[in-house]
């Protein structure tokens, strides 16, 4: 019983987040260092620079 | 490829029409361009229009537009000066800055390309007395071409402000990037240090020609990426804002004192400002 009660609170919360990112705009951090957004034609990746990685640069 | 490869040649074309009526008749010795130095670039996108606008706002630049045969296009200016183009590709799903590397004997600079990992997208087509192009890929899906001595400049990349200042790979895998292009442009890789973390310069006859960093964005594609040389760089971030651009980087204290900003073009290319002050 307490594991079905598990399930059918992760089920809702899956839902709700589900739910969340579906609308137009919303973000979702990655851990791959990238930002999607759901727009209307779908996920897109929005990249971001690094700043602990960064060196680049005219030498 | 056909597709692209009709853009190349038309854009071009018309570049070297126009410096021909603009510049002296006087052949320029070849050693001008020096190999492996990029001498071009090109910008395709999804839509020409919005691509110019957009760079229009941000960039001193401006555009000579034609459509041969339907096929939309642009020659690039600043201050007066073709510094690269811009093609429409309709069907691409995002838009890219590709760079041209000048080479000596495009069949050989190709064949090492190739050989060492690299593939020929669009295959080599002819300019007539302009001289040879061919596009390429990299090992990592990173794109590129070749340009075969071009008889004239026809971008003379002196880091003037609104010009083209540098060029990086954001390599994923650095080792393999350096081995590739050793072998297949013969470039020397100098490493050094650069704000406590590791930065190669890739030369030749010691003259530096690009860099090579590890990619400051985890999960994306490597990518050549190219530098445009501003000294308003806070004013540019500011106008960005007002775009449908995608910053990636804005000004901040910590990498080189604010001076560098880096964004996605309303259809993706990627692109950096740097505002640097170069001793003349």
């Amino acid at each position: 019983m307490r594991k079905a009660k598990r399930g059918i609170y992760s089920a809702v919360v899956v839902l709700l987040l589900c739910s969340t990112s579906g609308c137009s705009g919303a973000r979702v951090g990655t851990s791959a260092g990238v930002d999607v957004v759901w727009g209307s034609n779908g996920p897109r990746v929005r990249p971001h620079v690094s700043i602990d990685v960064f060196n680049g640069g005219r030498w | 490829m056909k597709i692209l490869a009709r853009l190349f040649f038309l854009s071009t074309f018309f570049l070297y029409s126009f410096q021909t009526s603009a510049q002296s008749k006087e052949r320029p010795m070849v050693t001008d361009h020096g190999y492996g130095n990029i001498v071009w670039y090109t910008l395709v996108t999804p839509n020409l229009d919005e691509s110019m606008s957009f760079y229009k706002t941000l960039l001193p630049w401006s555009f000579q537009e034609y459509t041969i045969k339907g096929q939309k296009m642009a020659v690039v200016y600043q201050n007066g000066e073709s510094i690269g183009s811009v093609v429409e590709l309709p069907k691409a799903d995002a838009s890219l800055w590709i760079g041209l590397v000048s080479v000596e004997d495009l069949d050989l600079a190709t064949e090492r390309f190739t050989k060492n990992g690299g593939k020929v997208i669009v295959d080599k087509f002819s300019i007539g007395p302009v001289g040879e192009q061919i596009i390429l890929q990299g090992p990592s899906s990173e794109k590129l071409g070749f340009f075969a001595l071009p008889s004239k400049t026809i971008s003379k990349l002196d880091n003037g402000e609104g010009q083209w200042l540098w060029t990086e790979l954001w390599s994923n895998n650095v080792s393999k990037s350096r081995a590739f292009y050793e072998e297949a442009l013969q470039l020397q890789v100098k490493e050094t240090v650069y704000d406590d973390k590791p930065y190669w310069v890739l030369e030749y006859d010691g003259k530096p020609k690009a860099g090579l960093i590890h990619n400051p964005v985890p999960g994306a594609n490597e990518q050549w990426v190219p530098y445009i040389n501003l000294k308003d760089v806070e004013g540019a971030y500011q106008k960005l804002l007002k775009t449908k651009a995608h910053i990636m980087l804005a000004p901040t204290e910590e990498v080189r004192n604010k001076s560098i900003l880096i964004f996605e073009d309303p259809h993706g290319a990627t692109l950096c400002i740097q505002n640097y002050n170069r001793e003349k």
